[in-house]
C-alpha cells in the first residue's frame, strides 16, 4: 500500500514538474514546427526565385516556331530554373537593361526556313553579363540540341553517300522523313531511357517526416529536464521509509522512473493526437495515429526517463547537473543525426552514433509514425534494459555510499 | 557599484579552462561546425555528374566522351566505385549518378532503350531533368548505327553487309567530324546584378552557436556561482555572472575563430562581447533564472528563424527584416 501511495505521489510530482515547463515546451514545439514549415516554403520559393527569365523574340507569322516555343516552355527539364517569355526585340533589350531578363534569344525570320532545308541557321543569344549557374545550364541544353542535330544529320548524310552508289527502293525525300521521324520519336521518349532511383540524405523518409520525429524526441529530452526537481537532497518521509534496504532503493528508483515515463508518455500522446487532428484538418496526410504508436511512445518515454535518471545519477544530483544533461544530450542528438543526417558524417562517427540511444529512438519513431512498424522497438527495448540496469545499480551504490 | 577585480578575472579564466562544462560546450560547437562544413552548400560551381561503368563493353567510349565534353555548367566525372557514387548523390555533392551495365549493351545492340541506364538522382536537386537532356544526345549517337541497321533491315532487307558496314562507318566518321552551330552569343558587357546567391552556412551556424553559448553562460555561471556562494552563505551580485560569462564566451569565440575562421578572430571576439551584453540584458529583463531558461530556447529558435542563418526568410517575408534587427546574429551573418 505504501508503495502504491508513493507511486501516486511521484506521478503527481512528475506531472507538477512537467506542467511547469509545458507552456514553454508547447511554444518551442510550435516555433520548431513553424520553422520547419517556413524552411520548406523558403526552399521552394528560393528555387522559384532563382529561376531565370529568358526573353524570346520570335519572328512574326511563324506558327511552326510558335508551336516549338510552346513545346520548349512545357519541357519538364526547363521547369524550376528557366521561364521562357515571348516578347518583342525592344521589350527584350529594355528587360536586359533593368535585369528583368537574364538573357535573350532572338530568332531571325529565316531561321525555320533554313533549318528545314538543312542550311546553316543560327539564332542569337544576348548575354548581358557573365553566365550564372542557370544560364549555363540553358546554354548546355542548346548544345545538347546541336548534338542531336549532328547525330540526325550524320545518319541522313551517310545514307546519301551510299544512295549514290547503290539503288534502294525508297526515295531521298522518303528516307529523310523516315529518319527525322525516327529521331524525333527517340527524342520524345528520351525520359524512358533512364531507370530513375531517388537517393535522399533522409533515407526513405521526407524532410518533414525526418525532422518531425527529431523534434518529438528533442522535446522529450527537453521536458525531462524538469524531472531534475524530483532528485532533491531532502528525502521525503515515505521515500526514507521505503529505502531502508537495497530492495527498497531499487523499488523507489523504479517508481521514480515509472512516474516520469507516465508523465512523459501521456504528454507526448496528447501532443501526437493534437498533431494528428491538425494534420486531418489541414489534409496534410503526414501523421496517422495507430494503436501501435501508444506502445512505441511508452517504450521510448521509458527509455528517455531511464537515460535522464542515469545522467542525474552520474552527476550525483548536483545543482549544475541540468547543464551537463543539456550539453551531453545536444552532443548525442547531433552525433545521432537529429540535426544533420548521418550520411554527412565520417564513417567512424557514424559507427559511434549507433552506440548512442538517440539513434535507436529516432529510427524506432520514424518507422512507427510513418510506416507503422514495431520492428525498430526491439533495439529500444535492449537500450531500456541496459539503461535501467546501469541507472538502478549506480543509484543504489550512490545512495548506500551517502548513507 | 561594480569594480573590475583582476584576481577574480584570472580565477574565472582558470575556472573556464579547467571545467568539464566548458570543454563539453567547445566540443559541441566544434562537432556542429565540422558537420556543417561537411554539407555541400549550393554555390555557383558547376553541377557534378558522376558516371560509372558496371560491366558494359560499349559504355567506355560514351563515358570518355562525356567526361571530355566542355559543356558549361556541368562537370562530368568518372567514379570508380558504385558505393561512392551512391554516397555522393545521397549527400547531394553530386546531382546525379549515371550507371551503365550489361543491359545497356543489349539496348544499344537492339535499339530498345527503355530503362537501359540506371540513373541515381539526388532527391534534394531539381537539376535531374536538365541533365538528362545533355546526356541523351550521347546515347542517341551510340545507338544511331543500330537505328540505321534496323531501318534498312525493314526497307531494304537484301542490302549487302559490306554496304551496311560502309554506311555505319560513314555515320561514325560524320558524327565525329560534323559540327552544327544553331546559335551564337553576343555579350553586352552590362554590370551583373548583385545577388546574394548562397549563405555561408558554417560561418552563420558558428555565430548562432556562440549566441547560444553566451545565453547559456549567463544562466549557467549564475547557477554555478549561486550554488558556490550559497555554500558560504554570501549574496552574489548577478553582474558577477556577466564577468564570468563574458570570459567564457570570449574564450569560446577565440577557439572557434582560430579553428575555423582565422581571418575573422577579432570580429568573433567583438561578436562574443555583444552577445554576452545582450544575454545579460535578457537575463535582467527575465528577472528570474526559471523564466530565463524558458526564454533561452525560444530566443535561439527565433534567432534561427528570423536571422539569415540557414535561409534568408526576409526575402520572402520582407516585414521580418525589422524584427531580425532585434537579435545580434543579423548584423554579423554572411
Amino acid at each position: 500500500m505504501r508503495i502504491f501511495h508513493y507511486l501516486c505521489f511521484e506521478i503527481k510530482t512528475a506531472y507538477k514538474c512537467i506542467l511547469g515547463t509545458f507552456i514553454g515546451f508547447i511554444t518551442i514545439i510550435g516555433l520548431l514546427l513553424s520553422l520547419l514549415y517556413a524552411i520548406n516554403i523558403a526552399k521552394a520559393s528560393t528555387e522559384e526565385a532563382l529561376a531565370i527569365n529568358v526573353g524570346v523574340v520570335l519572328p512574326e507569322d511563324q506558327s511552326e516556331l510558335g508551336g516549338l516555343f510552346r513545346f520548349a516552355n512545357n519541357l519538364t527539364s526547363l521547369k524550376g530554373y528557366c521561364n521562357l517569355i515571348s516578347c518583342s526585340e525592344e521589350e527584350v533589350k529594355a528587360g536586359l537593361l533593368n535585369n528583368e531578363y537574364s538573357l535573350a534569344v532572338i530568332i531571325p525570320d529565316d531561321f525555320f526556313e533554313k533549318s528545314i532545308h538543312m542550311q546553316p541557321a543560327e539564332f542569337t543569344i544576348l548575354l548581358p553579363h557573365e553566365l550564372s549557374h542557370n544560364e549555363k545550364k540553358l546554354i548546355s541544353m542548346f548544345h545538347g540540341v546541336e548534338h542531336v542535330m549532328v547525330v540526325c544529320e550524320s545518319a541522313i548524310q551517310s545514307m546519301y553517300y551510299s544512295m549514290y552508289t547503290n539503288s534502294f527502293s525508297f526515295t531521298r525525300q522518303q528516307m529523310e522523313n523516315d529518319f527525322t521521324s525516327i529521331y524525333v520519336k527517340q527524342f520524345l521518349s528520351r525520359n524512358n531511357i533512364f531507370d530513375v532511383d531517388y537517393l535522399s540524405s533522409y533515407g526513405n523518409y521526407s524532410f518533414i517526416e525526418y525532422y518531425l520525429s527529431s523534434i518529438i524526441l528533442i522535446s522529450l529530452i527537453i521536458c525531462s529536464i524538469s524531472f531534475f526537481g524530483m532528485y532533491g537532497n531532502n528525502e521525503l518521509y515515505l521515500e526514507k521509509i521505503l529505502s531502508v534496504s537495497t530492495s527498497g532503493i531499487i523499488r523507489t528508483t523504479i517508481i521514480k522512473i515509472l512516474s516520469q515515463t507516465i508523465a512523459l508518455s501521456t504528454m507526448m500522446l496528447g501532443l501526437l493526437l493534437s498533431l494528428t487532428v491538425i494534420d486531418k484538418i489541414m489534409a496534410l496526410n503526414i501523421i496517422f495515429f495507430e494503436p501501435n504508436i501508444i506502445i512505441g511512445i511508452i517504450l521510448i518515454s521509458l527509455s528517455v526517463s531511464s537515460y535522464t535518471h542515469l545522467i542525474i545519477t552520474l552527476c550525483k544530483c548536483s545543482a549544475d547537473s541540468s547543464i551537463y544533461y543539456i550539453l551531453l544530450s545536444m552532443i548525442m542528438v547531433i552525433l545521432c543525426g537529429g540535426v544533420v543526417p548521418k550520411v554527412y558524417f565520417p564513417k567512424a562517427l557514424n559507427t559511434l552514433s549507433f552506440a548512442l540511444p538517440f539513434s535507436s529512438w529516432h529510427n524506432a519513431l520514424l518507422s512507427l509514425l510513418f510506416e507503422n512498424h514495431l520492428s525498430g522497438l526491439i533495439s529500444v527495448l535492449i537500450i531500456n534494459v541496459i539503461l535501467l540496469f546501469l541507472g538502478i545499480t549506480l543509484y543504489v551504490r550512490q545512495v548506500r555510499h551517502n548513507v | 557599484m561594480f569594480r573590475i577585480n583582476l584576481s577574480f578575472i584570472i580565477l574565472q579564466i582558470k575556472n573556464c579552462i579547467f571545467s568539464l562544462y566548458f570543454w563539453l560546450k567547445i566540443l559541441l560547437v566544434i562537432i556542429v561546425i565540422f558537420l556543417v562544413t561537411q554539407i555541400g552548400v549550393s554555390s555557383d560551381d558547376d553541377t557534378l555528374v558522376l558516371l560509372y561503368n558496371d560491366g558494359s563493353s560499349v559504355a567506355d567510349d560514351i563515358i570518355d566522351s562525356m567526361a571530355r565534353t566542355d559543356y558549361v555548367g556541368y562537370d562530368f566525372k568518372i567514379c570508380k566505385k558504385l558505393d561512392k557514387l551512391k554516397e555522393y548523390v545521397q549527400k547531394g555533392d553530386a546531382v546525379c549518378g549515371i550507371v551503365f551495365d550489361e543491359d545497356f549493351d543489349l539496348a544499344i545492340r537492339t535499339g530498345k532503350l527503355k530503362n537501359c541506364i540506371k540513373y541515381y538522382q539526388s532527391a534534394s536537386s531539381i537539376d535531374g531533368f536538365a541533365i538528362k537532356e545533355v546526356v541523351f544526345p550521347f546515347i542517341l549517337e551510340a545507338v544511331s548505327n543500330t537505328l540505321i541497321r534496323n531501318y534498312l533491315s525493314e526497307t531494304a532487307p537484301d542490302i549487302s553487309p559490306e554496304v551496311l558496314d560502309l554506311i555505319t562507318s560513314t555515320n561514325d566518321l560524320l558524327n565525329s567530324q560534323t559540327n552544327i552551330s544553331i546559335f551564337h552569343i553576343e555579350e553586352l558587357g552590362l554590370r551583373s546584378p548583385i545577388i546574394k546567391s548562397s549563405l555561408n552556412l558554417s560561418y552563420n551556424i558558428a555565430l548562432w552557436l556562440l549566441f547560444g553559448i553566451a545565453l547559456i553562460d549567463v544562466y549557467s555561471l549564475g547557477e554555478i556561482y549561486k550554488a558556490h556562494f550559497s555554500g558560504r552563505k554570501k549574496a552574489v551580485h548577478y553582474l558577477y555572472t556577466f564577468e564570468g560569462a563574458l570570459i567564457s564566451t570570449l574564450i569560446s569565440s577565440l577557439i572557434v575563430g582560430l579553428l575555423f575562421f582565422t581571418g575573422d578572430v577579432l570580429l568573433f571576439l567583438l561578436y562574443g562581447l555583444i552577445c554576452t551584453i545582450y544575454a545579460c540584458l535578457v537575463r535582467f529583463i527575465s528577472k528570474s533564472n526559471k523564466r530565463y531558461t524558458t526564454v533561452i530556447p525560444i530566443l535561439m529558435i527565433v534567432c534561427l528563424f528570423i536571422s539569415p542563418i540557414i535561409y534568408d526568410l526576409t526575402i520572402i517575408i520582407p516585414s521580418l527584416k525589422y524584427i531580425s534587427f532585434l537579435v545580434p546574429t543579423t548584423y554579423f551573418t554572411m
